[in-house]
Formats: structure tokens, C-alpha cells, sequence
């Protein structure tokens, strides 16, 4: 009779044990599901984000002037697309066009933080890469940032400037020099405020 | 290969009786301070303290805070937890004892017979919510996350009580018999185990490794432990003894499905089962104490009382050997003890 009880009670106990990792595995099946359409609803927001700040690029571009016509930028942009080894439409090859935004700069920020971005470029007549190794913080103890590349949309032809600020960055001001891939000389600055 | 552990080599130290009035004392000290004292006292809130003082085993929140303590945890930091687990237990009781038609609670009518079904059910609501109050308090001592888990927790047994009440009164209602034991443990299993020992063993658990313990082997060890705890309840209630607390066969009256009940019913001849049949029809007031006698030696007759005592060591056994894979690397300490003593102290209570 206790052999019968233990066997019996071991029986129950594990027929329940298997019954909820059934449902677990069914809760977890549903719950990844609504997970996937949160990270949907997330990539959504985080698009809206980056379409805001390209609005807001757009409009200081506009407001400033210049910077993105330089003629600099855009034989980077030509430049690009050469070395890229895609046949170039004619009109990317004249002096001072750009194709797709018309020059518009686009600046992606992947942040939690509030954070403000300066690209200061100076008017600069050949064609070169633009590339940016780290910011710095005036504080040396700070971490730099190094997340920072210059690339070119494939669909737009724009050029795009790509941030990424990690969660746990202090609030400062980081800054860095923008220089020439190739030849390495100082085409301008880069100034990214991280804010509290 | 270590003998497999059986209840007669364990006996029940004097520890465990200390430790349930030491522990039984600091909770029911920290539960006074949730009470509320002012109006309606006379409707509401000398009910709720009606319960709680008429001096509970304090089993459930003692388990607790020893099972925090063997895992090296504060037992100031398993307090609140504690505290939650009482007050739910008090208030389930209130509600199960209306649905039981139950006469007797610790040794004084129950509280629907002394003020009606509403102020009792509204008696129980209230407690039910005030255990959430040391639940939220939780966050203060250790943490929200850890606060958050436990909430989820005590969701949880919520839950398994529910389904497990819900089986039992359906079983009653319908007129279920021939129910097999399997069907009985799966009921005992969320009616009584989970808030009783598994509960109370996974949040100690979880308080006193700061929540780096996987919770799931405490159910099978609770299971056990209360599975054999229940029927041993069961079974006390066929002997008579005041300090029982409750009415003599009084589940027998009530109509519950017990595991002798059970037996006897399976046992039983084709005559012997009508009248069974005819009697667990009846409603609770329609049944006579010459019937409940009849059944209660036609237990006897048939052995059920020793199947089901038998049953339930079996059961205390393997409680025995799952708390040796959860608390045998454990360093040894009054906490450790505790738990383990509580294995054979269930069949020598009153």
C-alpha cells in the first residue's frame, strides 16, 4: 500500500509537471508572438525617431546652408558610388548635384538619451571619405564614443550619418575631428552634446 | 546506494513545536499591524481579526521564513511574505467554510455562523486584498523585482486554490463518486499543497538566494509533504479529540471526497453503493447522524481508514527523499531541521 502511494503520488506529480510545461510552452508560444509585434511596434517607434531627426536635419541643413552642398560632401557622395563600383547616373558625376534628397544629410541616432549632434564641414574642393573615429568627452576618465560611421543609403543615395550613444553614457560633450579616409587630414569637427 | 528514507527512522524533534510558536509569534505580530481598527469595526474588521487570533498552527508562514533562513536569507526580509501568506490562508478559509457549510473553525463556530454569510464573505474579500498590502510593502525590504516575482507568486497559488476548491465543490455538487486516489491528490494537490507548503517553500526559497533558485523541484517536495499532510487532516477529523478544533466526521456530514470516502465507496457492494449515492445527494441539513455512523464504520469495515493512513506515509517518504535534493547540500541549522522534522510532525499533531 505505501509502494502503491508513492508510485501513484509520483504519478500525479509528474502528469501535473508535464501539464504545465505543455501550457508554459503555449503561454511562451503566445507570448513571443505579442513579444515579435511589440518589437515591430518598437522598430516603428524607433523609425519615427530617426525620420524625426532627419526632418530636424533637413531643416538645419536648410537653415545653415552649405554644409551638405558643399562641394566636398557631395564629390564624397560621387566618390562614393564610383568606389562602390555602380554605374553612376550622369547627372551624380556633375560638379555640386547630389542624387535622391538633393543633398539632404540624414543623421540616424540609436539613443535613450536626449542628445543634440553638430557636423561642422569645411568647404573643401576635391572628392574624400569622410570618416570620424571617436568623440571624446573633455573628461579622459569618460568613455568615447566610437559607435560613429559615415555611410550611403543604397535606395535614397544619400548620405547618412550613423549614431550610437550607449544607455549607460554620461552626459557631456563629445567632440571629434572629421578627416579623410584615405589621406587622413582634417576636413571638419563633429560635436555630439549627450544630455542629463 | 543510501537506503531509501522512511518515516520511522525520523522522528519529529522537540524543534519543530518551538519554532512554530517562535515563528507563529513574530508573524502574527507583524499581521496585527495590517488589521485595521477603525470603523466598521462591529461589520468588518473585528471579523477579520477573528480568524487570525483564535491561534493557527502558523505552519504556512513559519515554513516561510525557516525555509528563507535555510537558504541563508533574513528572516526580517521573508516577514511581509509571511504575513501575505497568513492573511490569504485566513481569508480562504472564511470563504471555504462558507462553501463547506463547516460548523466548527479552531474550536469556535465559524464565522458565517456567528454573522451570517455576507458580513463572512465580505470578511473574506476584505482579507484576500489586505494580503496585498504586505506583498507591496515587499518592495521596501527587498526590492522590487524580487517584490514583483513574488507577487506573481502568490498570483499563482491563487490560481491553483481556485481550481483546486473549484474540483472539490464540483465533485459535491454533481454528485461525482467511485473517484479514483489520482483524482484525489490531483485535487489536494492544488487545493492544499500549494498554499500550504509549496507556496510558502518557493518565496522562502526565492527571498533567501535573493531569487537565484529555480522554484520548481519545491513542488514536487510540496506536493508530498501536503499531499500527506491533507490526508492525515482528513483522518483527524474521524477521531474525536477538542483539540482537533473541528466537528467529529464532520467531512463525512459535509460530504467531501476523502480518500477514504473513496475507497469505501469502491469497496463497498452494489447495495451499500445506493445508499451512499442516496446519502451524498442529500443536502447537508437532510443528512442524520445515524448515517454518518453507518459510513464511517462501513470505513472501518473495509479498511479505508488504514489504506489511507498507509497511503499517506508512502507519501511523507518521498517527501522525505525530495528534501534531500533540495535541502541535503544545505549547511545544517535550526531552519534546515525545521523543515525536515515537519515531514513526520504532520502525523503527530492535533
Amino acid at each position: 500500500m505505501v509502494t502503491r502511494g508513492v508510485k501513484l503520488g509520483y504519478k500525479v506529480i509528474e502528469d501535473y509537471l508535464r501539464q504545465g510545461q505543455h501550457t508554459a510552452a503555449q503561454t511562451r508560444k503566445v507570448s513571443e508572438k505579442k513579444e515579435s509585434s511589440k518589437v515591430g511596434e518598437r522598430e516603428e517607434i524607433l523609425e519615427s525617431v530617426l525620420r524625426f531627426y532627419k526632418d530636424m536635419t533637413d531643416l538645419w541643413i536648410d537653415g545653415v546652408g552649405g554644409i551638405v552642398r558643399n562641394p566636398a560632401f557631395t564629390s564624397w557622395l560621387n566618390g562614393a558610388v564610383q568606389r562602390n563600383g555602380a554605374a553612376a547616373p550622369s547627372r551624380e558625376k556633375e560638379p555640386g548635384s547630389v542624387n535622391g534628397a538633393d543633398g539632404a544629410l540624414a543623421i540616424e541616432i540609436v539613443s535613450k538619451r536626449r542628445t543634440q549632434v553638430t557636423l561642422d564641414l569645411r568647404p573643401y574642393p576635391g572628392r574624400y571619405t569622410p570618416l570620424v573615429c571617436a568623440l571624446h568627452a573633455p573628461n579622459p576618465k569618460i568613455p568615447p564614443l566610437t559607435k560613429i560611421a559615415f555611410r550611403l543609403d543604397q535606395r535614397s543615395r544619400s548620405p547618412i550619418l550613423q549614431l550610437k550613444v550607449p544607455g549607460r553614457q554620461p552626459a557631456a560633450l563629445y567632440t571629434g575631428v572629421v578627416i579623410d579616409k584615405h589621406t587622413h587630414e582634417p576636413r571638419g569637427t563633429l560635436c555630439v552634446r549627450v544630455l542629463p | 546506494m543510501a537506503p531509501a528514507p522512511t518515516t520511522e527512522r525520523v522522528h519529529t524533534p522537540q524543534l519543530i513545536p518551538k519554532m512554530l510558536e517562535e515563528y507563529g509569534t513574530m508573524t502574527r505580530q507583524a499581521l496585527r499591524e495590517y488589521l485595521p481598527s477603525g470603523a466598521p469595526r462591529q461589520h468588518l474588521y473585528d471579523l477579520l481579526s477573528d480568524y487570525p487570533e483564535r491561534g493557527g498552527k502558523m505552519m504556512r508562514s513559519s515554513l516561510c521564513l525557516a525555509t528563507a533562513g535555510a537558504f541563508g536569507g533574513r528572516r526580517e526580509d521573508a516577514l511581509c511574505s509571511a504575513v501575505a501568506i497568513e492573511l490569504l490562508h485566513n481569508a480562504l478559509l472564511i470563504h471555504d467554510d462558507i462553501e463547506d457549510e463547516s460548523e466548527e473553525r479552531r474550536g469556535r463556530p465559524t464565522l458565517h455562523l456567528l454573522h451570517g454569510i455576507p458580513l463572512a464573505l465580505n470578511a473574506g474579500d476584505t482579507l484576500s486584498l489586505l494580503s496585498l498590502r504586505p506583498l507591496l510593502d515587499n518592495a521596501r525590504h527587498i526590492g522590487s523585482r524580487l517584490a514583483m516575482r513574488i507577487l506573481k507568486e502568490t498570483e499563482r497559488v491563487a490560481w491553483e486554490s481556485a481550481e483546486g476548491q473549484a474540483m472539490e465543490l464540483g465533485w459535491r455538487r454533481d454528485n461525482c463518486n467511485g473517484l479514483h486516489d489520482a483524482d484525489y491528490l490531483t485535487m489536494v494537490l492544488k487545493k492544499t499543497c500549494w498554499l500550504a507548503i509549496i507556496h510558502p517553500s518557493r518565496v522562502g526559497a526565492l527571498i533567501g538566494t535573493r531569487g537565484g533558485i529555480d522554484p520548481e523541484p519545491f513542488i514536487r517536495f510540496g506536493f508530498f509533504l501536503g499531499a500527506a499532510f491533507q490526508i492525515q487532516d482528513d483522518l483527524l477529523n474521524l477521531v474525536a479529540d477538542r483539540r482537533y478544533g473541528k466537528e467529529l466526521n464532520g467531512d463525512i456530514c459535509e460530504g467531501k471526497r476523502t480518500l477514504m470516502l473513496n475507497h469505501t465507496y469502491r469497496e463497498a457492494s452494489t447495495e451499500e453503493r445506493r445508499r451512499l449515492t442516496e446519502f451524498l445527494a442529500l443536502s447537508r441539513e437532510q443528512r442524520t447522524a445515524e448515517q454518518v455512523l453507518w459510513i464511517r464504520r462501513l470505513m472501518d469495515t473495509y479498511g479505508s481508514v488504514d489504506y489511507a493512513r498507509r497511503i499517506a506515509h508512502g507519501l511523507a517518504g518521498a517527501a522525505l527523499h525530495e528534501y534531500e535534493g533540495i535541502y541535503g547540500g544545505l549547511p545544517d541549522s535550526r531552519d534546515k531541521q525545521f523543515i525536515r522534522g515537519m515531514v513526520t510532525w504532520v502525523f503527530e499533531r492535533i
